[in-house]
């Protein structure tokens, strides 16, 4: 039997105010606070996706990027992709996106194999996150979403694509390891869910093992025969939660979003401009000499502490990589050799050796840090 | 993926590693937590990489 209860207010006979009021539009306005029994502490709270850049909407290094055999971290940030075997495929920011109202997304991640291509590797898309963002899960429900969609060639069998999470008991372990399911323990939850060319919200719900202390994931995308004109997959508004249920998508600022990137890898360059680019804006002056004396090292600090202590690279003004550019009185110059390489590397910053030329000069350079797992 | 890795030396005691990864020049500490560094040390240890000594 149904029924439907017409009424305004709902108020406790004990209480001098309503404890919930509906109005004609619709909206439910609460006297107090909402307490939820039942609900694991994660999933009632703010911030309760664990995935970073979910939303694909930072892209540090670069907007495409043609996958390797190798796990690299290529265009998206936090995400890395590949392809195995001989690698043909390419991932790109798209702004196909799905077009719901109240779960819009600026970007999706897509990942087409080349046009005519042969190559059947594996093309996966993969997060492993930190050990401090994993450890409350275990033994918990834990649900995957995600809004993906596919290309009008998709080749991988009945439009499949595999999504799994993995679980592993180590602390910090590399994304390395966990695609070659070499963390400690590794065990793993998987689907496969059915893609068509229109935008879906898929859902994935796991117990994560009670000896779980780091989490991760990937797509397979599985390619068969050779590729159409457009064998892809798009993906977006990716969410990791505690529970049993798909919460809507948690967006996060862009400026919060950017920080949690740079825990992970950083950069001088102004966002979108790739390492390496000949560019003086953003370099960073580390160092004076004076009367062609070599510059004792100087300071560079970064703008978000990192998860450990970061690898380094460095170009010189014009993009001449483990260079530096030295500016003086008669002007700029690129391409000098510094008289020693970075050091003292650490959370917040590293020093940097300059080199002195004739006269009184300063010593530039543009760096990125990487601390990804 | 690393190539060309030798140790730099800060008064006698390593103290970075200078390798390419993916061809792009780049300088490794010495942290265990730090995954290139770790992914290095397990390339050393199955004689897969070697890292030169500090010139």
């Amino acid at each position: 039997m149904t029924a439907t209860l017409n009424t305004t207010v709902i108020q406790n006979s004990a209480s001098s105010t309503p404890n919930i009021t509906l109005d004609t539009a619709g909206n439910v306005t609460g006297g107090a606070n909402l307490v939820a029994t039942g609900m694991p502490y994660g999933s009632s709270s703010f911030l309760r996706n664990r995935i970073i850049n979910g939303n694909m909407q930072i892209w540090q290094r670069a907007t495409s990027y043609a996958l390797t055999n190798s796990y690299v971290y290529g265009c998206a940030d936090r995400w890395e992709t590949d392809m195995g075997s001989t690698a043909a495929a390419t991932a790109s920011q798209s702004t196909s996106v799905p077009t719901t109202a109240g779960q819009l997304f600026q970007y999706s991640l897509k990942i087409q194999r080349t046009a005519s291509s042969t190559s059947t590797g594996n093309i996966v898309t993969a997060q492993a996150l930190e050990t401090s963002n994993s450890y409350d899960l275990a033994g918990s429900s834990v649900t995957l979403s995600f809004w993906a969609k596919c290309g009008a060639n998709y080749s991988a069998t009945s439009s499949g694509l595999q999504a799994y999470l993995f679980w592993g008991q180590g602390t910090d372990q590399s994304m390395t390891n966990m695609r070659n399911n070499a963390w400690t323990g590794q065990t793993n939850s998987n689907t496969t869910v059915t893609l068509t060319t229109s935008w879906q919200r898929f859902t994935f719900t796991a117990t994560c093992p009670s000896t779980t202390t780091q989490v991760g994931m990937q797509w397979v995308f599985s390619p068969t025969g050779t590729a159409g004109a457009d064998d892809s997959i798009y993906i977006t508004g990716v969410q990791l939660e505690q529970g049993s249920v798909a919460t809507p998508f948690e967006r996060p600022l862009i400026s919060k979003q950017l920080a949690d990137c740079q825990r992970y890898y950083q950069m001088s360059y102004d966002y979108g401009t790739a390492p390496g680019t000949a560019t003086n804006t953003g370099i960073i002056a580390f160092g004076v000499a004076i009367n062609g004396a070599t510059t004792g090292p100087g300071s560079i600090l970064f703008r978000v502490s990192m998860r450990a202590s970061p690898t380094i690279s460095y170009w010189d003004g014009a993009g001449n990589a483990s260079k530096i550019t030295i500016g003086g009185t008669s002007g700029q110059g690129n391409n000098y050799t510094p008289s020693g390489a970075p050091a003292l590397i650490g959370l917040n910053g590293f020093s940097h050796p300059g080199q002195g030329v004739s006269g009184n000069i300063t010593n530039w350079l543009h760096y990125a840090a990487s601390a990804e797992l | 993926m690393y190539t060309n890795a030798q140790y730099i030396t800060e008064n006698g005691v390593n103290t970075i590693i200078s390798v390419e990864i993916n061809g792009v020049p780049s300088f490794v500490p010495l942290d265990p937590a730090n995954t290139d560094y770790a992914a290095i040390m397990q390339l050393v240890a199955e004689g897969k990489l070697t890292i030169g000594a500090a010139e």
